[in-house]
Protein backbone atom coordinates (compact mmCIF):
# COMPACT_ATOMS: atom_id res chain seq x y z
CA UNK A 1 0.00 0.00 0.00
CA UNK A 2 1.24 3.27 -0.94
CA UNK A 3 0.80 5.79 1.66
CA UNK A 4 2.72 9.11 0.68
CA UNK A 5 4.43 11.27 2.89
CA UNK A 6 0.83 12.32 4.55
CA UNK A 7 0.71 9.46 6.53
CA UNK A 8 3.94 9.91 8.22
CA UNK A 9 2.96 12.80 9.62
CA UNK A 10 -1.04 12.57 10.75
CA UNK A 11 -0.63 9.69 13.41
CA UNK A 12 -2.26 10.54 16.84
CA UNK A 13 0.03 12.35 18.70
CA UNK A 14 2.94 10.40 18.10
CA UNK A 15 6.00 12.87 16.10
CA UNK A 16 8.04 10.58 13.82
CA UNK A 17 11.05 13.44 14.20
CA UNK A 18 11.60 12.31 17.35
CA UNK A 19 13.48 9.38 18.50
CA UNK A 20 12.76 5.53 18.19
CA UNK A 21 8.87 4.88 17.20
CA UNK A 22 6.55 3.36 19.93
CA UNK A 23 6.13 -0.55 18.20
CA UNK A 24 3.01 -0.60 20.20
CA UNK A 25 1.50 1.26 17.50
CA UNK A 26 0.80 0.51 13.84
CA UNK A 27 2.46 2.37 11.09
CA UNK A 28 -0.06 4.40 11.37
CA UNK A 29 0.23 5.77 14.47
CA UNK A 30 -3.30 4.33 15.23
CA UNK A 31 -4.11 1.51 18.09
CA UNK A 32 -2.14 -1.49 19.39
CA UNK A 33 -1.13 -4.30 17.29
CA UNK A 34 1.00 -6.20 19.68
CA UNK A 35 -1.67 -7.87 22.50
CA UNK A 36 -2.89 -11.26 21.30
CA UNK A 37 -6.56 -11.81 20.30
CA UNK A 38 -8.44 -14.99 21.58
CA UNK A 39 -10.67 -14.96 18.24
CA UNK A 40 -7.38 -15.05 16.04
CA UNK A 41 -6.76 -18.72 17.48
CA UNK A 42 -10.52 -20.19 18.10
CA UNK A 43 -12.01 -18.36 15.00
CA UNK A 44 -10.97 -19.07 11.52
CA UNK A 45 -13.96 -17.76 9.66
CA UNK A 46 -15.95 -15.06 11.84
CA UNK A 47 -18.95 -15.04 9.23
CA UNK A 48 -19.96 -19.20 10.01
CA UNK A 49 -18.54 -19.53 13.54
CA UNK A 50 -21.60 -19.99 15.94
CA UNK A 51 -20.77 -20.75 19.64
CA UNK A 52 -23.11 -22.92 21.91
CA UNK A 53 -23.24 -23.89 25.30
CA UNK A 54 -22.45 -27.57 25.91
CA UNK A 55 -25.16 -29.47 29.16
CA UNK A 56 -24.49 -32.99 30.17
CA UNK A 57 -21.74 -35.12 31.84
CA UNK A 58 -21.47 -38.17 29.46
CA UNK A 59 -18.23 -36.63 28.23
CA UNK A 60 -16.00 -35.88 31.10
CA UNK A 61 -13.68 -38.48 30.65
CA UNK A 62 -12.85 -37.40 27.07
CA UNK A 63 -12.45 -33.36 29.21
CA UNK A 64 -15.79 -32.01 27.70
CA UNK A 65 -17.99 -30.41 30.76
CA UNK A 66 -21.29 -28.86 31.20
CA UNK A 67 -21.26 -25.92 30.42
CA UNK A 68 -18.17 -25.48 28.24
CA UNK A 69 -18.63 -23.32 25.35
CA UNK A 70 -18.59 -24.92 21.58
CA UNK A 71 -17.19 -23.37 19.09
CA UNK A 72 -18.41 -24.66 15.59
CA UNK A 73 -17.71 -23.00 12.04
CA UNK A 74 -20.44 -24.26 9.23
CA UNK A 75 -18.52 -23.40 6.61
CA UNK A 76 -16.19 -26.92 7.49
CA UNK A 77 -17.32 -29.90 5.89
CA UNK A 78 -18.03 -32.45 8.25
CA UNK A 79 -15.68 -35.84 7.95
CA UNK A 80 -16.85 -38.90 9.82
CA UNK A 81 -14.34 -38.34 13.16
CA UNK A 82 -15.70 -35.17 13.23
CA UNK A 83 -17.40 -33.73 16.59
CA UNK A 84 -20.65 -31.67 15.40
CA UNK A 85 -23.43 -30.20 16.88
CA UNK A 86 -26.70 -31.79 15.22
CA UNK A 87 -30.47 -31.32 14.84
CA UNK A 88 -32.27 -34.29 16.29
CA UNK A 89 -35.25 -34.31 16.83
CA UNK A 90 -34.79 -33.97 20.86
CA UNK A 91 -33.02 -31.02 20.40
CA UNK A 92 -29.36 -29.48 19.05
CA UNK A 93 -26.64 -32.41 20.20
CA UNK A 94 -23.31 -32.67 20.48
CA UNK A 95 -21.72 -35.73 18.99
CA UNK A 96 -19.73 -37.32 16.67
CA UNK A 97 -20.47 -37.54 13.09
CA UNK A 98 -20.59 -40.55 12.38
CA UNK A 99 -23.25 -41.41 15.11
CA UNK A 100 -25.76 -39.74 13.18
CA UNK A 101 -28.61 -41.36 12.12
CA UNK A 102 -30.67 -40.40 8.75
CA UNK A 103 -33.23 -38.35 11.01
CA UNK A 104 -29.94 -35.97 12.01
CA UNK A 105 -29.11 -33.00 10.27
CA UNK A 106 -24.92 -31.72 11.41
CA UNK A 107 -25.77 -27.81 12.06
CA UNK A 108 -21.92 -27.23 12.04
CA UNK A 109 -18.74 -28.35 12.63
CA UNK A 110 -17.01 -28.07 16.20
CA UNK A 111 -13.58 -26.68 16.01
CA UNK A 112 -12.91 -25.84 19.92
CA UNK A 113 -14.14 -26.43 23.27
CA UNK A 114 -13.47 -23.66 25.71
CA UNK A 115 -13.43 -25.07 29.01
CA UNK A 116 -12.90 -22.47 32.17
CA UNK A 117 -11.71 -23.04 35.69
CA UNK A 118 -13.11 -20.23 38.44
CA UNK B 1 -43.88 -13.00 12.65
CA UNK B 2 -42.10 -10.03 14.09
CA UNK B 3 -43.30 -7.31 15.69
CA UNK B 4 -41.79 -3.85 16.39
CA UNK B 5 -40.46 -2.51 19.62
CA UNK B 6 -43.13 -2.95 22.30
CA UNK B 7 -44.51 -5.61 20.46
CA UNK B 8 -47.08 -3.07 18.70
CA UNK B 9 -47.61 -3.99 15.36
CA UNK B 10 -46.83 -6.69 12.92
CA UNK B 11 -42.58 -5.37 11.13
CA UNK B 12 -42.15 -9.02 9.12
CA UNK B 13 -44.51 -11.98 8.30
CA UNK B 14 -43.29 -15.37 7.06
CA UNK B 15 -44.51 -16.25 3.46
CA UNK B 16 -47.05 -18.59 5.68
CA UNK B 17 -48.12 -15.33 7.81
CA UNK B 18 -48.43 -13.31 4.41
CA UNK B 19 -50.91 -16.14 3.28
CA UNK B 20 -53.35 -15.54 6.23
CA UNK B 21 -53.98 -12.26 5.34
CA UNK B 22 -52.04 -10.52 7.76
CA UNK B 23 -50.98 -7.07 6.50
CA UNK B 24 -47.65 -5.05 6.96
CA UNK B 25 -48.13 -2.94 10.46
CA UNK B 26 -50.89 -4.70 10.85
CA UNK B 27 -51.40 -4.10 14.91
CA UNK B 28 -51.50 -6.61 16.94
CA UNK B 29 -54.24 -6.06 19.02
CA UNK B 30 -56.89 -6.29 15.98
CA UNK B 31 -55.46 -9.69 14.96
CA UNK B 32 -54.89 -11.37 18.27
CA UNK B 33 -58.14 -14.28 17.41
CA UNK B 34 -56.60 -15.17 14.01
CA UNK B 35 -52.93 -15.68 15.79
CA UNK B 36 -54.48 -17.96 17.96
CA UNK B 37 -56.93 -19.64 15.99
CA UNK B 38 -53.81 -20.26 13.39
CA UNK B 39 -50.87 -21.11 15.29
CA UNK B 40 -49.23 -17.93 14.49
CA UNK B 41 -45.37 -17.83 16.38
CA UNK B 42 -44.79 -14.06 17.18
CA UNK B 43 -41.13 -12.68 18.02
CA UNK B 44 -40.44 -9.46 19.84
CA UNK B 45 -38.24 -7.68 17.67
CA UNK B 46 -34.87 -8.51 18.78
CA UNK B 47 -32.26 -5.91 16.91
CA UNK B 48 -29.03 -7.48 18.19
CA UNK B 49 -29.25 -10.59 16.88
CA UNK B 50 -31.00 -9.12 13.34
CA UNK B 51 -27.68 -7.19 13.26
CA UNK B 52 -25.05 -9.49 14.10
CA UNK B 53 -26.71 -12.23 11.46
CA UNK B 54 -26.70 -9.10 8.96
CA UNK B 55 -22.61 -8.75 9.59
CA UNK B 56 -22.04 -12.02 9.12
CA UNK B 57 -23.74 -11.47 5.79
CA UNK B 58 -22.35 -8.68 4.52
CA UNK B 59 -18.94 -10.04 5.26
CA UNK B 60 -19.19 -12.65 3.16
CA UNK B 61 -20.95 -10.66 -0.23
CA UNK B 62 -17.87 -8.16 0.32
CA UNK B 63 -15.73 -10.89 -0.11
CA UNK B 64 -17.45 -11.78 -3.46
CA UNK B 65 -16.89 -8.28 -4.67
CA UNK B 66 -16.03 -4.88 -2.57
CA UNK B 67 -18.37 -3.44 -4.76
CA UNK B 68 -21.39 -4.01 -2.71
CA UNK B 69 -23.62 -1.49 -1.10
CA UNK B 70 -25.55 -2.29 2.33
CA UNK B 71 -28.85 -0.89 1.06
CA UNK B 72 -30.70 -1.54 4.85
CA UNK B 73 -30.18 -4.78 7.22
CA UNK B 74 -31.33 -6.97 5.24
CA UNK B 75 -30.25 -6.02 1.33
CA UNK B 76 -27.55 -5.34 -0.47
CA UNK B 77 -26.99 -4.45 -3.64
CA UNK B 78 -23.76 -6.29 -5.42
CA UNK B 79 -22.37 -4.77 -9.23
CA UNK B 80 -21.57 -7.60 -10.83
CA UNK B 81 -20.14 -6.32 -13.87
CA UNK B 82 -16.45 -7.16 -13.06
CA UNK B 83 -16.54 -10.22 -12.07
CA UNK B 84 -16.55 -12.36 -15.32
CA UNK B 85 -19.81 -14.38 -14.35
CA UNK B 86 -20.55 -16.87 -17.43
CA UNK B 87 -24.06 -17.68 -15.88
CA UNK B 88 -26.10 -15.60 -13.26
CA UNK B 89 -28.83 -17.92 -12.43
CA UNK B 90 -25.89 -20.75 -11.54
CA UNK B 91 -23.65 -18.13 -9.91
CA UNK B 92 -26.90 -16.79 -7.78
CA UNK B 93 -27.57 -20.32 -6.87
CA UNK B 94 -24.43 -21.13 -5.67
CA UNK B 95 -23.87 -17.63 -3.77
CA UNK B 96 -27.08 -18.17 -2.44
CA UNK B 97 -26.09 -22.17 -1.40
CA UNK B 98 -23.24 -21.00 0.59
CA UNK B 99 -24.77 -18.05 2.64
CA UNK B 100 -27.56 -20.91 3.34
CA UNK B 101 -24.45 -23.39 4.51
CA UNK B 102 -21.78 -21.19 6.61
CA UNK B 103 -24.36 -18.22 8.03
CA UNK B 104 -27.05 -20.65 8.29
CA UNK B 105 -29.56 -18.23 6.33
CA UNK B 106 -31.59 -18.12 3.15
CA UNK B 107 -31.73 -15.19 0.87
CA UNK B 108 -33.55 -14.55 -2.19
CA UNK B 109 -31.51 -13.03 -5.05
CA UNK B 110 -32.46 -10.83 -7.76
CA UNK B 111 -29.99 -10.56 -11.09
CA UNK B 112 -31.21 -7.30 -13.39
CA UNK B 113 -29.63 -4.60 -15.26
CA UNK B 114 -30.68 -1.21 -12.74
CA UNK B 115 -31.25 -1.56 -9.10
CA UNK B 116 -34.96 -0.99 -9.51
CA UNK B 117 -35.30 -4.26 -11.88
CA UNK B 118 -33.03 -6.13 -9.02
CA UNK B 119 -35.71 -5.16 -6.54
CA UNK B 120 -37.84 -6.38 -8.37
CA UNK B 121 -36.61 -9.80 -9.34
CA UNK B 122 -35.79 -10.14 -5.78
CA UNK B 123 -39.06 -10.11 -4.58
CA UNK B 124 -40.65 -12.48 -7.09
CA UNK B 125 -37.65 -14.93 -5.96
CA UNK B 126 -38.75 -14.24 -2.50
CA UNK B 127 -42.19 -15.31 -3.06
CA UNK B 128 -42.29 -18.16 -5.95
CA UNK B 129 -41.80 -21.37 -4.55
CA UNK B 130 -40.93 -22.55 -8.09
CA UNK B 131 -38.05 -19.85 -8.36
CA UNK B 132 -35.48 -21.51 -6.09
CA UNK B 133 -34.41 -18.36 -4.39
CA UNK B 134 -32.69 -17.02 -7.42
CA UNK B 135 -34.26 -14.88 -10.47
CA UNK B 136 -31.92 -13.57 -13.14
CA UNK B 137 -34.03 -11.12 -15.25
CA UNK B 138 -30.98 -10.07 -17.53
CA UNK B 139 -30.84 -13.63 -19.85
CA UNK B 140 -34.07 -14.08 -20.41
CA UNK B 141 -36.56 -13.50 -22.88
CA UNK B 142 -38.26 -10.58 -23.27
CA UNK B 143 -41.64 -12.19 -23.01
CA UNK B 144 -40.84 -13.98 -19.88
CA UNK B 145 -39.35 -10.52 -18.25
CA UNK B 146 -42.51 -8.71 -19.75
CA UNK B 147 -44.48 -11.28 -17.89
CA UNK B 148 -42.82 -10.68 -14.35
CA UNK B 149 -43.50 -7.03 -14.63
CA UNK B 150 -47.02 -7.85 -15.62
CA UNK B 151 -47.15 -9.46 -12.05
CA UNK B 152 -45.75 -6.51 -10.09
CA UNK B 153 -48.30 -4.40 -8.61
CA UNK B 154 -47.33 -0.70 -8.45
CA UNK B 155 -47.29 -0.41 -5.08
CA UNK B 156 -44.58 -3.21 -4.95
CA UNK B 157 -42.24 -1.15 -7.41
CA UNK B 158 -39.13 0.13 -5.53
CA UNK B 159 -40.04 4.31 -5.73
CA UNK B 160 -43.34 3.79 -5.54
CA UNK B 161 -44.71 4.61 -2.45
CA UNK B 162 -48.09 4.56 -0.25
CA UNK B 163 -48.63 8.26 -1.87
CA UNK B 164 -47.65 7.51 -5.35
CA UNK B 165 -49.34 4.40 -6.12
CA UNK B 166 -53.23 5.28 -6.10
CA UNK B 167 -52.19 8.12 -7.94
CA UNK B 168 -51.12 5.72 -10.56
CA UNK B 169 -54.06 3.60 -10.55
CA UNK B 170 -55.55 6.83 -11.52
CA UNK B 171 -53.50 7.14 -14.24
CA UNK B 172 -54.38 3.20 -15.06
CA UNK B 173 -50.98 2.02 -14.09
CA UNK B 174 -51.92 -0.87 -12.30
CA UNK B 175 -48.40 -2.90 -12.84
CA UNK B 176 -44.60 -2.62 -13.42
CA UNK B 177 -45.00 -3.16 -16.96
CA UNK B 178 -47.90 -0.61 -17.27
CA UNK B 179 -45.74 1.65 -15.40
CA UNK B 180 -42.54 0.76 -17.75
CA UNK B 181 -44.78 1.89 -20.83
CA UNK B 182 -45.56 5.06 -19.79
CA UNK B 183 -44.27 7.86 -22.06
CA UNK B 184 -41.44 9.65 -20.20
CA UNK B 185 -42.75 12.61 -20.50
CA UNK B 186 -45.62 11.94 -18.65
CA UNK B 187 -43.88 10.10 -15.88
CA UNK B 188 -41.81 13.64 -15.46
CA UNK B 189 -45.20 15.14 -15.86
CA UNK B 190 -46.73 13.03 -12.81
CA UNK B 191 -43.60 12.67 -10.78
CA UNK B 192 -41.38 14.77 -11.67
CA UNK B 193 -37.66 13.44 -12.07
CA UNK B 194 -38.06 10.35 -9.32
CA UNK B 195 -40.85 9.33 -12.09
CA UNK B 196 -38.68 9.78 -15.17
CA UNK B 197 -36.04 7.92 -13.58
CA UNK B 198 -38.23 4.80 -12.34
CA UNK B 199 -39.48 4.28 -16.18
CA UNK B 200 -35.90 4.30 -17.65
CA UNK B 201 -34.90 1.94 -15.11
CA UNK B 202 -37.72 -0.43 -15.57
CA UNK B 203 -36.49 -0.72 -18.86
CA UNK B 204 -32.94 -0.94 -18.21
CA UNK B 205 -31.43 2.19 -17.76
CA UNK B 206 -29.80 2.44 -14.74
CA UNK B 207 -30.04 6.14 -13.26
CA UNK B 208 -29.11 4.74 -9.20
CA UNK B 209 -25.59 4.03 -9.11
CA UNK B 210 -24.06 1.75 -6.48
CA UNK B 211 -23.03 3.72 -3.53
CA UNK B 212 -20.83 1.19 -2.01
CA UNK B 213 -19.79 3.55 0.91
CA UNK B 214 -23.81 4.32 1.27
CA UNK B 215 -25.51 7.41 1.34
CA UNK B 216 -24.70 10.09 4.26
CA UNK B 217 -27.41 10.04 6.24
CA UNK B 218 -29.70 13.25 6.08
CA UNK B 219 -31.47 12.36 8.85
CA UNK B 220 -31.69 10.93 12.10
CA UNK B 221 -35.18 9.19 13.54
CA UNK B 222 -36.20 7.41 17.05
CA UNK B 223 -39.38 6.36 18.37
CA UNK B 224 -41.19 4.31 20.67
CA UNK B 225 -44.93 4.19 22.07
CA UNK B 226 -45.18 3.67 26.24
CA UNK B 227 -45.57 0.96 27.88
CA UNK B 228 -48.79 2.11 28.51
CA UNK B 229 -50.90 5.15 27.67
CA UNK B 230 -49.35 8.20 29.82
CA UNK B 231 -51.14 11.70 31.46
CA UNK B 232 -47.89 12.17 33.48
CA UNK B 233 -45.42 14.24 32.41
CA UNK B 234 -42.62 12.98 33.80
CA UNK B 235 -42.91 9.90 31.76
CA UNK B 236 -42.93 11.82 28.66
CA UNK B 237 -39.85 13.33 29.69
CA UNK B 238 -37.99 10.36 30.38
CA UNK B 239 -39.00 9.06 27.09
CA UNK B 240 -37.55 12.09 24.90
CA UNK B 241 -33.97 11.92 27.10
CA UNK B 242 -33.78 8.52 26.30
CA UNK B 243 -34.92 8.62 22.64
CA UNK B 244 -32.78 11.83 22.34
CA UNK B 245 -29.76 9.80 24.24
CA UNK B 246 -29.65 7.61 21.38
CA UNK B 247 -30.33 9.72 17.88
CA UNK B 248 -27.35 11.91 19.34
CA UNK B 249 -25.36 8.68 20.51
CA UNK B 250 -25.84 8.26 16.58
CA UNK B 251 -24.92 11.46 14.77
CA UNK B 252 -21.66 10.88 17.01
CA UNK B 253 -20.72 7.48 16.41
CA UNK B 254 -21.28 9.26 12.57
CA UNK B 255 -19.34 12.49 13.49
CA UNK B 256 -22.79 14.00 12.63
CA UNK B 257 -24.43 17.40 13.95
CA UNK B 258 -27.87 18.54 13.79
CA UNK B 259 -29.03 22.15 13.35
CA UNK B 260 -32.82 21.28 14.01
CA UNK B 261 -34.90 18.24 15.99
CA UNK B 262 -38.63 18.04 15.74
CA UNK B 263 -40.53 16.44 18.70
CA UNK B 264 -43.53 14.22 18.20
CA UNK B 265 -46.06 13.71 20.39
CA UNK B 266 -49.52 11.49 19.73
CA UNK B 267 -52.41 9.54 21.44
CA UNK B 268 -53.14 6.07 19.71
CA UNK B 269 -54.24 5.98 16.30
CA UNK B 270 -56.54 3.39 16.75
CA UNK B 271 -58.31 4.68 19.34
CA UNK B 272 -60.85 7.63 19.14
CA UNK B 273 -60.01 11.64 19.44
CA UNK B 274 -56.12 10.85 18.05
CA UNK B 275 -54.16 13.30 18.38
CA UNK B 276 -50.68 14.41 16.93
CA UNK B 277 -48.55 18.05 17.67
CA UNK B 278 -44.84 18.43 16.92
CA UNK B 279 -42.72 20.72 17.68
CA UNK B 280 -39.09 21.91 16.31
CA UNK B 281 -36.59 23.94 17.56
CA UNK B 282 -33.42 24.79 15.52
CA UNK B 283 -29.61 25.61 16.68
CA UNK B 284 -27.55 28.21 15.53
CA UNK B 285 -24.60 26.36 16.62
CA UNK B 286 -25.47 22.46 15.25
CA UNK B 287 -24.85 20.19 17.95
CA UNK B 288 -25.13 16.66 18.94
CA UNK B 289 -25.14 16.93 22.62
CA UNK B 290 -27.54 15.03 24.34
CA UNK B 291 -28.38 17.73 26.84
CA UNK B 292 -28.30 20.80 24.44
CA UNK B 293 -31.41 18.37 22.10
CA UNK B 294 -32.74 17.28 25.12
CA UNK B 295 -33.60 20.56 27.39
CA UNK B 296 -34.37 22.15 24.34
CA UNK B 297 -36.78 19.14 23.80
CA UNK B 298 -38.30 18.53 26.91
CA UNK B 299 -38.92 22.34 26.80
CA UNK B 300 -40.88 22.92 23.53
CA UNK B 301 -42.80 19.04 25.28
CA UNK B 302 -43.62 20.83 28.44
CA UNK B 303 -45.18 23.98 26.56
CA UNK B 304 -47.33 22.08 24.25
CA UNK B 305 -48.62 19.09 26.89
CA UNK B 306 -51.93 18.52 27.44
CA UNK B 307 -52.52 17.37 30.84
CA UNK B 308 -56.24 15.75 29.44
CA UNK B 309 -54.58 13.53 26.58
CA UNK B 310 -53.42 10.10 27.08
CA UNK B 311 -50.21 9.77 25.26
CA UNK B 312 -49.22 6.94 23.42
CA UNK B 313 -46.16 7.64 21.51
CA UNK B 314 -43.21 9.92 21.41
CA UNK B 315 -40.68 10.47 18.08
CA UNK B 316 -37.91 12.52 18.09
CA UNK B 317 -35.96 13.45 15.00
CA UNK B 318 -32.81 15.07 14.20
CA UNK B 319 -32.06 16.64 10.61
CA UNK B 320 -30.32 19.26 8.91
CA UNK B 321 -27.33 17.47 9.23
CA UNK B 322 -23.69 17.99 8.68
CA UNK B 323 -19.97 17.08 9.74
CA UNK B 324 -18.26 17.67 12.91
CA UNK B 325 -15.49 19.14 10.32
CA UNK B 326 -17.53 21.74 8.52
CA UNK B 327 -17.86 23.69 11.91
CA UNK B 328 -14.15 24.54 11.93
CA UNK B 329 -13.81 25.43 8.44
CA UNK B 330 -17.16 28.05 8.81
CA UNK B 331 -14.72 30.95 8.81
CA UNK B 332 -17.75 33.51 8.88
CA UNK B 333 -19.70 32.30 11.58
CA UNK B 334 -19.92 33.54 15.07
CA UNK B 335 -20.08 30.11 16.65
CA UNK B 336 -18.89 29.97 19.90
CA UNK B 337 -16.73 27.12 18.62
CA UNK B 338 -14.40 26.80 22.23
CA UNK B 339 -18.04 25.89 24.22
CA UNK B 340 -18.98 23.24 21.27
CA UNK B 341 -15.19 21.96 21.29
CA UNK B 342 -15.68 21.54 25.06
CA UNK B 343 -18.93 19.68 24.34
CA UNK B 344 -17.22 17.36 22.04
CA UNK B 345 -14.83 16.08 24.15
CA UNK B 346 -17.02 15.71 26.66
CA UNK B 347 -19.52 13.25 24.80
CA UNK B 348 -16.37 11.29 23.12
CA UNK B 349 -15.53 10.25 26.51
CA UNK B 350 -18.66 9.37 27.46
CA UNK B 351 -19.15 7.60 24.17
CA UNK B 352 -15.82 5.49 24.79
CA UNK B 353 -17.47 4.38 28.41
CA UNK B 354 -20.16 3.49 26.76
CA UNK B 355 -18.96 1.56 24.17
CA UNK B 356 -16.13 -0.15 26.52
CA UNK B 357 -18.48 -0.97 29.47
CA UNK B 358 -21.97 -1.15 27.59
CA UNK B 359 -24.51 0.79 25.94
CA UNK B 360 -26.14 3.20 29.47
CA UNK B 361 -23.49 2.09 31.44
CA UNK B 362 -23.34 6.07 31.85
CA UNK B 363 -26.22 7.86 30.75
CA UNK B 364 -28.34 11.09 31.94
CA UNK B 365 -30.46 11.13 34.79
CA UNK B 366 -33.49 12.28 33.20
CA UNK B 367 -33.31 8.91 31.28
CA UNK B 368 -35.90 7.44 33.61
CA UNK B 369 -35.93 3.68 33.86
CA UNK B 370 -39.68 3.33 35.20
CA UNK B 371 -41.74 0.42 33.82
CA UNK B 372 -44.29 3.20 32.45
CA UNK B 373 -41.44 4.14 29.53
CA UNK B 374 -39.51 1.22 29.33
CA UNK B 375 -40.79 -0.93 26.28
CA UNK B 376 -42.60 -4.37 26.68
CA UNK B 377 -40.69 -7.58 24.93
CA UNK B 378 -42.96 -10.46 25.42
CA UNK B 379 -42.21 -12.34 22.65
CA UNK B 380 -38.47 -12.04 22.99
CA UNK B 381 -35.84 -14.29 21.11
CA UNK B 382 -32.94 -15.17 22.78
CA UNK B 383 -29.86 -12.99 21.86
CA UNK B 384 -28.23 -16.25 20.83
CA UNK B 385 -25.40 -14.29 18.93
CA UNK B 386 -24.40 -11.48 20.99
CA UNK B 387 -25.12 -12.55 24.97
CA UNK B 388 -23.39 -15.06 26.89
CA UNK B 389 -25.98 -16.19 28.94
CA UNK B 390 -28.32 -16.55 25.90
CA UNK B 391 -26.25 -18.86 23.94
CA UNK B 392 -28.05 -21.84 21.99
CA UNK B 393 -27.46 -25.16 23.90
CA UNK B 394 -26.52 -28.46 22.83
CA UNK B 395 -27.12 -31.55 24.95
CA UNK B 396 -24.00 -33.98 25.05
CA UNK B 397 -25.22 -37.17 23.39
CA UNK B 398 -25.42 -40.52 25.90
CA UNK B 399 -23.12 -43.25 23.84
CA UNK B 400 -19.75 -42.74 24.05
CA UNK B 401 -17.98 -42.29 20.96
Amino acid sequence: MDEGFGAMADGDGVSVHSGFPNPALDRRGQGARLALDLNQLLVKHPSSTYLFRVAGHHWSDQGIYDGDVAVIDRAREPRMSDMVIAWRPTGSTLCRRRQLTSDDEVWGVVTAIIHQYD
Amino acid sequence: MVLSSNDGCVVSRSNEARALGIPMGAPVFKYRQIFKAQGVVQFSGNFELYGDISQRIIHLLTAITPRTEVYSVDESFLDLSQLGIANYQVWGGAVRQRLLREVGIPVSIGIASTKTLSKLASEHAKRDSGSSGVLDLINMCPNMRAAYLLNTPVKDIWGVGRRLSPRLRAEGVHNALDLSQMPPRLAAQLMGVHGRQMVAELNGTSCHRLEPFGKIRQTAMHGRMFGEDTRQFAVIEAAIASLTARAAAQLRAERLLARGATLYLSTNRHKPGYRRINRSINFTTPTADTGLLTAGLVEVAEAAFNSGLDYHRANIFLYDLVGEGSLQTDLFNNLDLSESAASQVRLRAFDAINARYGRRTIRYAAEDLSAAWQPKHNHRSPHYTTAWDDLPTARIIQNKW
